[in-house]
């Protein structure tokens, strides 16, 4: 009986298994669609906002990350609370701006690990298949 | 007349017995060490994680315990403790589910609150050469292990705590017997997370927390009757031990004796009490009642201390009602 229970876990948890972890909020399969909204806050060398132009070493890996997984996106700037409240609110996808990994935003939101040991890129709490996708990047591309 | 040794509780072959169960102890400790260490590693934000890192953690306490108090019980009275040591294992026993209960009702209202704020677990990866698996996985695994040698350790302990009418050992080889549920609860939640119903995680946790709070309260209420000196009780089924009953009848059958009433206490894994005798010829000599003592010291190896008091009526000594 115990033994048969066992075997029927098994076999549900490989079947399933394939696409764990899934976004609660099906954020990755949206980004597919709509394309990567990115929240930028402005902090040189990380993440630099000029004019309407985004650049820095974080926009450079976001915009590698939309490119190998063929993805279009897009950048807002606005005040680092207001993008971590959409980030909360699931209105953008990401938000960097050279967070660390202690950032006060911590209870708030989820972060990739550490792509530079140190420095940490902010996604909404339990996307966990976005976040697989991302630091599947952040690793591949070392 | 008492006889005074350091090692003078139990009889050889429980000795033996004793000796078995502080080695299972002993692995039990090193095995729930590096299950703690390993969940703490792995349980990142995970509440079911943390549940149930948090009860392994503290079901190193019994064996802490036992391990302790099997170092003490068995020094011979003194004048500073003039009835020995036995009580350390009550002791025990009731600090280990004083902090079973406390911690079930801290993880309780934890769980709690992070199902209400609707907390999220975010789950990352971890790269072990070129593959990328989620932390998730990993977690089943350490729960895997966290469950199945505790489940046997479990299982090899429990003859020995009936057969020592060891309470802490009984209670730690039978949490450790159902531990399997609570990593099978824990892997249920991270598998929902894994499944995208972020709420699994939390649910679970407060459905772990239960049964600990649960657990801890059947422990405190048994721990604190048994310092109340109440009638001797089985260890696995909480029956009323008929050892007492037997020794009513053993007295009652001797030749100097009409009428008794018994009373015993446990002392950790031994009884103390009072046989109160009526006699037939009230000209009773202390040296019978010294061969009396010896006989029923005899009579099981659990009755450790005993007086009888020769008296003329029952009436002011029947605890029996």
């Amino acid at each position: 009986m115990k033994i048969k229970v066992l075997l029927i876990l098994v076999v549900v948890i490989s079947v399933v298994s394939c696409n764990f972890p899934k976004d609660p909020n099906s954020t990755f399969q949206k980004i597919k669609k709509k394309g990567l909204l990115i929240g930028v806050v402005n902090n040189p060398p990380y993440s630099i906002v000029k004019d309407s132009s985004f650049t820095g070493k974080e926009v450079g890996i976001l915009k590698e990350f939309c490119n190998s997984e063929d993805l279009s996106y897009r950048f807002i700037t606005a005040s680092e609370t207001d993008l971590v409240k959409n980030l909360k609110n699931f209105k953008i996808d990401i938000v960097i701006g050279g967070f660390e990994k202690n950032s006060v935003w911590k209870k708030d939101v989820g972060m990739t690990k550490p792509y530079d040991k140190v420095h940490v890129l902010l996604i909404p709490k339990g996307e966990n298949r976005f976040l697989y996708q991302l630091e599947k990047y952040l690793t591949t591309s070392k | 007349m008492t006889k005074v040794n350091n090692n003078y509780e139990l009889p050889d072959h429980l000795k033996l017995v004793l000796s078995k169960a502080k080695k299972l102890e002993w692995i039990s400790l090193l095995y729930l060490i590096s299950v703690v260490v390993l969940m703490y590693l792995t349980m990142g934000s995970s509440q079911a994680m943390k549940t149930a890192w948090l009860e392994d953690a503290l079901s190193l306490s019994p064996s802490i315990s036992f391990l302790i108090a099997s170092r003490i019980y068995s020094k011979g009275p003194n004048k500073d403790f003039p009835y020995g040591y036995h009580r350390v294992f009550s002791i025990a026993f009731l600090t280990g589910s004083v902090a079973l209960f406390a911690m079930g009702a801290f993880l309780c209202i934890d769980s709690a609150i992070a199902l209400i704020m609707k907390d999220r677990p975010t789950i990352g990866t971890i790269s072990i050469s070129d593959t990328q698996i989620w932390m998730g996985w990993i977690m089943i695994v350490v729960l895997v292990y966290s469950a199945i040698p505790a489940m046997l350790l479990g299982f090899k302990k429990m003859p020995l705590a009936k057969r020592l009418h060891n309470k802490i050992l009984y209670t730690d080889a039978k949490t450790q017997k159902a531990d399997y549920m609570t990593a099978l609860a824990a892997i249920v939640g991270v598998l929902g997370v894994g499944a995208g119903i972020w709420w699994a995680d939390s649910a679970t946790a407060l459905f772990i927390s239960l049964s600990v709070i649960k657990d801890g309260y059947k422990n405190l209420s048994e721990a604190i009757k048994d310092l109340m000196d109440r009638h001797p009780v089985h260890v696995a089924d909480k029956t009323k031990d008929d050892l007492l009953d037997k020794i009513t009848n053993e007295v009652k059958q001797w030749v100097w004796v009409e009428d008794a009433v018994v009373r015993f206490r446990e002392h950790g894994q031994v009884y103390f009490g009072e046989i109160y005798v009526v006699v037939i010829d009230d000209d009773i000599s202390s040296s019978e009642i010294e061969q009396a003592l010896e006989k029923i010291k005899d009579f099981h190896w659990k009755i450790h201390d005993v007086t009888i008091m020769p008296v003329r009526s029952l009436l002011p000594y029947d605890y029996t009602k």
